[in-house]
């Protein structure tokens, strides 16, 4: 669990985040989404201790403690949408580098034993002895999954969180997929899991509960079954049209008033 | 696996043989027995001529060949250190102004005869070392100073500051080099370019009580240098102390540079290509880095060193000049073979 109190944050005169009193509930899988520069991404690394807010504080626990960076390292792992690939490293240090909060100066067998499960687990054991900067971009993001796997799985503590920024993007359906099983995974040890997600179908399918922020501000906080096609308007501006059960598609006008012209002139052809 | 010993055990040669080589090179010649007799037996049933080269050897090549160790050393494992940090391979020690006020100071002391106000005291012999000590470390001050935001160094801004420091320190020492006459240009010449000559037990005894340890220390980075690999945010995520550890690296990688430069004057290079030789002959993590980096870099410096002083006896030549023609050809021999690591 999670909570928030009074947090903002503001960069130079520009304000991203206004106050915010939040609970993130652990078990439970919190989807952040808004427009562009709503504070999506800002919200999540101030939950995750990755960026400090400008006013308020970060607690974490049922007995609601601010933890320390080194101790927060064994139970929290943060797996962003870009990493440079202009590292002279290979994959199983890279990997390796997950491990990092568990050992002094030198991995033990069992920080290895784990890189090696997180190396097969998501089918990387061919690339263990490759550099990093021959990968692609989705294998790239698939050794940083492993690499973020590595720290959240090994530590059997009963307190876990987990961050995502967008991790699916460079990823084919299958990892994808594979990502996914690992979140609900997680969520049955009752780890806290928030992530922000642009594609709004995804969410709908994978949260426990939706965060729509709008201008720094938390403008609904929904189950996923209470979202409707007003609320996603209201946030994205845009017309929605709900097409089945838990499924959104966004009404694009312009296109529809060109396909109406066009089934215009067709008419007047006849 | 068996790279990797195939790797130590030819550097472990090739250095073996570069300290013998170097301890025997040189205007005088000497015999094995005559130095230990000048040691441990009775001096005086030496000849003249080879008295006189046990007393060159002990006093002068000896300390000078730790001193390029050192040195050596000390230089290659700042520019691993801040490369790292920085993201950034093309960062040597150089680059946030250290050697540029080091050689301002330098040029200014030279010029003006500041060293000679203490002449006088025992302080006479450390005056120049000492004051462009004050040199390097201003830089390192300022540019610490300049790039803080509540506590986190702007990794960008001292880059910029440090250029600023550059173009500061070449001016000034471009005036004091044409206010110069003969004697103080030939002198600053050699500063400017690097020279052991100067070393001597004591002065190996000064940076050794400081680079040493602190060389040492910086062996134990190299699990925060792996991490930095990510970026400053994500070394936050696996547990690293950003702040302080950026902190401590830069601070520890000026002060044996800096400690570095007022003994020997700018010695070009080293800092910045001995990493990339190593990281091109093996891809490691940086513990990997950092150690053979200092090896590489003691031994590359008492190669170049022992080329300076036997290459065109009875002179010697600044020591950056060979860095420079041995580093260079090495470097972008290495660079051509693997283009892929400089792309991006």
């Amino acid at each position: 669990m999670i909570a928030l109190h009074q947090i903002s944050k503001t960069y130079g005169s520009k304000c991203v985040l206004n106050p915010i009193d939040l609970q993130l509930n652990s078990g439970e899988h919190t989807v952040i989404m808004g427009a562009n520069g709503a504070g999506k991404s800002t919200l999540l690394r101030i939950a995750a201790q990755g960026i400090e807010p400008s006013s308020g504080k970060v607690t974490y626990g049922i007995t609601q403690q601010e933890r320390h960076a080194t101790e927060l390292s064994k139970m929290r792992a943060f797996l962003s949408q870009h990493y440079s690939r202009d590292l002279n490293f290979s994959v199983f240090d890279l990997v390796l580098l997950g491990r990092q909060p568990f050992y002094h100066y030198k991995p033990s067998q069992l920080d290895n034993e784990i890189v090696i499960q997180a190396l097969e687990r998501f089918q990387l054991m061919n690339y263990a002895h490759a550099s990093v900067n021959q990968l692609s971009g989705g294998e790239l993001q698939r050794v940083h999954l492993a690499r973020v796997y590595a720290q959240i799985i090994g530590n059997e503590t009963t307190e876990k969180y987990f961050f995502m920024d967008e991790p699916a993007n460079n990823l084919d359906i299958k990892f994808q997929m594979e990502l996914f099983d690992l979140v609900d995974e997680l969520l049955s040890k009752n780890t806290t899991v928030v992530s922000v997600l642009h594609d709004i179908n995804m969410a709908l399918g994978l949260a426990d509960r939706l965060l729509f922020l709008k201008n720094g501000s938390i403008a609904h906080d929904v189950l996923p079954q209470d979202c409707t096609s007003s609320v996603l308007e209201d946030v994205y501006q845009i017309p929605f049209e709900q097409i089945g059960d838990l499924h959104f598609r966004p009404l694009r006008s312009v296109r529809n008033e060109r396909h109406n012209q066009l089934n215009n002139k067709e008419i007047f052809s006849i | 696996m068996k790279k990797k010993t195939l790797w130590f055990g030819i550097l472990g040669v090739v250095s073996l043989l570069i300290v013998i080589y170097a301890l025997q090179a040189g205007m005088a010649s000497l015999s094995l027995s005559d130095l230990f007799s000048f040691w441990f037996g009775d001096a005086s049933s030496l000849n003249e001529t080879s008295l006189l080269s046990a007393k060159i050897f002990t006093n002068l090549r000896a300390p000078r060949i730790v001193m390029a160790l050192i040195i050596g050393a000390s230089l290659a494992i700042s520019g691993a250190v801040l490369q790292g940090l920085f993201r950034n391979p093309l960062v040597d020690p150089g680059l946030i102004g250290i050697s540029s006020m080091a050689s301002m100071f330098a040029a200014f002391s030279i010029v003006f005869g500041v060293h000679e106000l203490f002449s006088a005291s025992w302080m006479g012999l450390f005056a120049q070392n000492l004051v462009t000590f004050i040199g390097a470390s201003l830089a390192v001050v300022l540019a610490v100073l300049l790039s803080n935001r509540n506590g986190n160094l702007s990794i960008m801004t001292l880059l910029l500051v440090g250029i600023a420091l550059n173009a500061l320190g070449g001016a000034v020492t471009g005036l004091m080099t044409y206010l110069s006459d003969d004697d103080q240009l030939r002198n600053l010449i050699f500063w400017l370019m690097g020279s052991l000559g100067s070393a001597s037990w004591i002065k190996v005894a000064v940076i050794g009580a400081i680079n040493i340890p602190i060389v040492l220390y910086l062996f134990t980075k190299g699990k925060i240098l792996d991490s930095f690999g990510l970026g400053e945010e994500d070394a936050h995520y696996i547990g690293t102390h950003v702040k302080r550890e950026k902190m401590i690296l830069i601070v520890a990688a000026s002060l044996i540079v800096s400690t570095a430069v007022s003994i020997s004057g700018i010695i070009g290079f080293v800092g910045l290509v001995v990493p990339h030789i190593v990281r091109l002959l093996m891809r490691k993590n940086a513990t990997f880095l950092l150690l053979n980096s200092a090896w590489l870099g003691a031994v590359l410096l008492l190669f170049s060193d022992t080329l300076a002083r036997t290459i065109v006896l009875p002179k010697e030549l600044p020591i950056g000049i060979i860095t420079s023609m041995i580093g260079t050809p090495i470097f972008l021999m290495m660079v051509l073979r693997n283009k892929n690591i400089v792309k991006s």
